[in-house]
């Protein structure tokens, strides 16, 4: 008893002596911060965010239908469809999708982390490739995520050049981004364009057409989804939405509140490519994916859609939260679990992980509502850590 | 062996405290009630000022939080003290590390509320006070996740209300003011007393600037719940402006604003002083003193700029108008 509690301590208090952490952290705190605030200025942005809060209300209370409704629409669009209520159980449908030996290449997806994928796939003799460039640092530098957008937010520029250097074999000048980007690209291209399958997470997935819609601004999730043969989906129960269009709302919600004030590229994916240029008959694939398939991990959503944690299946994880709070400031990705830090990352920790991992962590909280005030669904995330608080076991 | 105390003995450590003496601190509530010596009060309306003794405390809580690292050395460490003894010489320890604080500091945090009392009685409030008698509101159990501790508190506190005919409190930190708005009724069979920040019921108009500490500009430090719970920003502005102050915003101010970190201060000290040290530095831009409205930023932030060597004075409202 409380033993856990001290040991996230020690920990806590080890990640502020943490000096690269606390400059990458505070560089990004502080970016995000003046993006933030003009985009949360624009009264586009501001009624958006009513909508999306009024949809989050509706897929809350309706996760279960909406998730049976999108598995059927997907299957009717010739796309292999998958529940999975646990971890393992994605695992080892996704390990029926992807051949031992397969090169991979994912884009970015905290679903990815929370089920093991990468480990997984390379227990099985798969080589795998990120193609994020924040998930790409995170691959060679060994961490879990930092953050819910920015995975690799904790990795000053310095530090980077260092893991470059040793992954290319060759020196990087820290204040080259532009060379340092660069490096990433041609070597990450290389590998997908050799790669047998692409990976992708997606933003949101609609029940009533079944299309699968991701948002990003680097372009690697486009590539990654077709220009290997396969095309495999993995996401969550809780990101299926009614229409295309509400999906399509929570990728600009999702931007913006992550400090965008556009997106670069919003992609709707509905079926494996074909044409039906020659005679109109259709042909599979043209120049994208020939297969595609979409698992999606419930991993203790479903559950926790009924209780008392219910609110966090609003979430659209745009990360904003995490990139105002004072904790996270100062400590980082310590403060969280395996896959979620900081704010409602916690929460997420207690969902996919268990209360008990989630409640020494909960005590760190402030309770100063920061949180609360710039999420876009209105979770009161505050409230949730409070009532992990209580769950002392 | 863990370097640190478990969660329920550190909060049980207040908590016994809380039973003791009526604060978790473990004060006694003749010195809580000092700032009122000699002042008059008048019951007669049924509105009573409540400290919640959140300013008392701020003056003790650097040498509290000092004893419960202490204790943790001692404990957890496994020089091989029990808790319960531990517990037992620590109890013994407060009261003299206590008489050790400095008497200007608990005097600076009396004159605040002597202050608040001055110029409510200027406004022409009549109100009264319930002496040593008042009880801390139990917001740190119910901020820490210890409802049924928490719940043991505002009941003793609501039985005094009522046993005292209170029928309307004049708050004067975000933190009590808050709980009891808000919480008390959810904890607490038809609670029914009208609760009210003193900025709220101060008219803006009827202060201005005291003393020499007033000169110079403030950055405003906006108390995180003052302003996104309790919607106070803009009259803690006015209320500052109209008595003459010259007033800077931080780069994170209002609904935005960056917390003092003084909410996990008894538990996590080192983590919440980082944080205060990062306000600091965020107010120290914005230029000149920094001005608060709560104890606990007071208390915290004061530390963490004195820690910092470069960091601004810190001050509260109600130390530079009157
Ligand atoms: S809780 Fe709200 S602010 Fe935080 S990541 Fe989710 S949607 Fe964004």
């Amino acid at each position: 008893m409380g033993s856990s509690f001290a040991e996230a301590k020690k920990q806590m208090y080890e990640a502020l002596e943490d000096v690269p952490m606390r400059i990458g952290v505070e560089r990004g705190m502080t970016h995000f911060s003046q993006r933030y605030s003009a985009v949360i200025a624009r009264s586009d942005v501001m009624e958006l965010k009513r909508e999306i809060a009024e949809i989050r209300r509706y897929t809350l209370t309706h996760i279960e239908e909406l998730y049976r409704q999108a598995l059927e629409a997907l299957t009717s669009n010739g796309v292999g469809a998958h529940y999975a209520k646990t971890k393992e159980e994605a695992l080892s449908i996704i390990g029926k999708i992807v051949e031992p030996g397969e090169l991979v290449v994912k884009s970015k997806s905290l679903v990815f982390e929370e089920i093991g994928l990468r480990r997984f796939l390379e227990s099985r003799g798969n080589e795998v490739w990120e193609t994020d460039l924040g998930e790409f640092i995170i691959q060679l530098s060994g961490d879990k995520p930092a953050q819910m957008i920015a995975p690799a937010l904790h990795i000053p520029r310095e530090r980077v050049a260092q893991l470059f250097e040793k992954h290319f074999g060759r020196s990087f000048n820290p204040d080259d981004l532009q060379g340092m980007v660069a490096a990433a690209r041609e070597f990450l291209r290389g590998k997908i364009y050799a790669a047998d399958v692409g990976v992708t997470g997606a933003n949101a997935i609609s029940a009533k057409e079944g299309t699968v819609v991701t948002v990003e601004n680097e372009g690697n999730v486009r590539m990654t989804m077709t220009i290997p043969k396969k095309h495999l989906v993995v996401s969550s129960i809780d990101k299926v939405y009614p229409t295309t269009l509400d999906c399509v709302k929570e990728a600009l919600a999702q931007s913006y509140f992550a400090g965008y004030d556009k997106p670069t590229y919003i992609s709707l994916t509905s079926t494996p490519s074909g044409t039906g240029d020659i005679e109109k008959v259709i042909v599979r694939p043209a120049q994208g994916s020939k297969e595609m398939h979409v698992v999606l991990v419930d991993n203790g959503r479903l559950q926790a859609a009924r209780g008392p944690l219910a609110g966090t299946l609003k979430c659209i994880k745009c990360g904003a939260c995490q990139l105002v709070c004072p904790v996270f400031a100062v400590d980082g990705p310590t403060w969280g679990g395996q896959t979620y830090t900081g704010a409602i990352g916690i929460v997420w920790t207690a969902i996919t992980e268990g209360v008990d991992v989630a409640n020494p962590l909960s005590y760190f909280c402030l309770g100063c509502n920061a949180c609360n005030e710039v999420c876009p669904t209105g979770i009161n995330i505050s409230g949730l850590i409070r009532w992990l608080k209580t769950k002392r076991t | 062996m863990p370097q640190f105390l478990g969660v329920e003995d550190l909060v049980g450590v207040m908590l016994q405290n809380q039973r003791k003496t009526g604060n978790p601190l473990g004060l006694d509530g003749a010195r809580l009630a000092r700032w009122a010596q000699g002042l008059k009060f008048n019951a007669s309306s049924g509105t009573y000022l409540y400290t919640g003794g959140l300013y008392q405390m701020a003056a003790y809580i650097d040498s509290f939080i000092e004893a419960l690292e202490r204790l943790e050395g001692s404990v957890a460490g496994g020089v091989g003290l029990g808790l319960v003894k531990a517990l037992g010489r620590l109890g013994i320890n407060l009261s003299s590390l206590y008489s050790s604080v400095a008497e200007k500091e608990a005097v600076r945090y009396e004159g605040i509320i002597r202050n608040l009392y001055t110029l409510l009685v200027r406004q022409g409030y009549e109100f009264g006070f319930l002496g040593s008698d008042e009880q801390y509101s139990g917001v740190l159990f119910y901020d820490m996740g210890f409802d049924s501790e928490f719940q043991e508190s505002a009941e003793r506190l609501t039985r005094m209300l009522r046993d005292r005919g209170v029928k309307r409190l004049i708050t004067m930190d975000p933190h009590s003011t808050l709980i009891l708005k808000e919480v008390y009724p959810k904890f607490v069979d038809a609670f029914d007393v009208e609760v009210n920040h003193y900025l709220e019921v101060l008219e803006p108009g009827g202060a201005t600037r005291s003393d020499k500490l007033a000169d110079g500009v403030f950055a405003v430090h906006d108390p995180c719940l003052l302003a996104r719970n309790l919607g106070l920003s803009d009259r803690y502005r006015d209320f500052a402006l109209k008595a003459g102050l010259k007033i800077a915003e931080p780069q994170l101010s209002r609904r935005s604003t960056f917390c003092c970190g003084g909410p996990i201060e008894n538990i996590a000290p080192r983590v919440s002083g980082a944080i205060a040290e990062k306000r600091c530095s965020q107010l120290g831009e914005a230029g000149g003193a920094a001005l608060v409205a709560c104890p606990i930023c007071l208390s915290n932030l004061g530390r963490a700029c004195k820690r910092k060597g470069s960091g601004p004075r810190v001050v509260d409202l109600l130390e530079v108008v009157g």
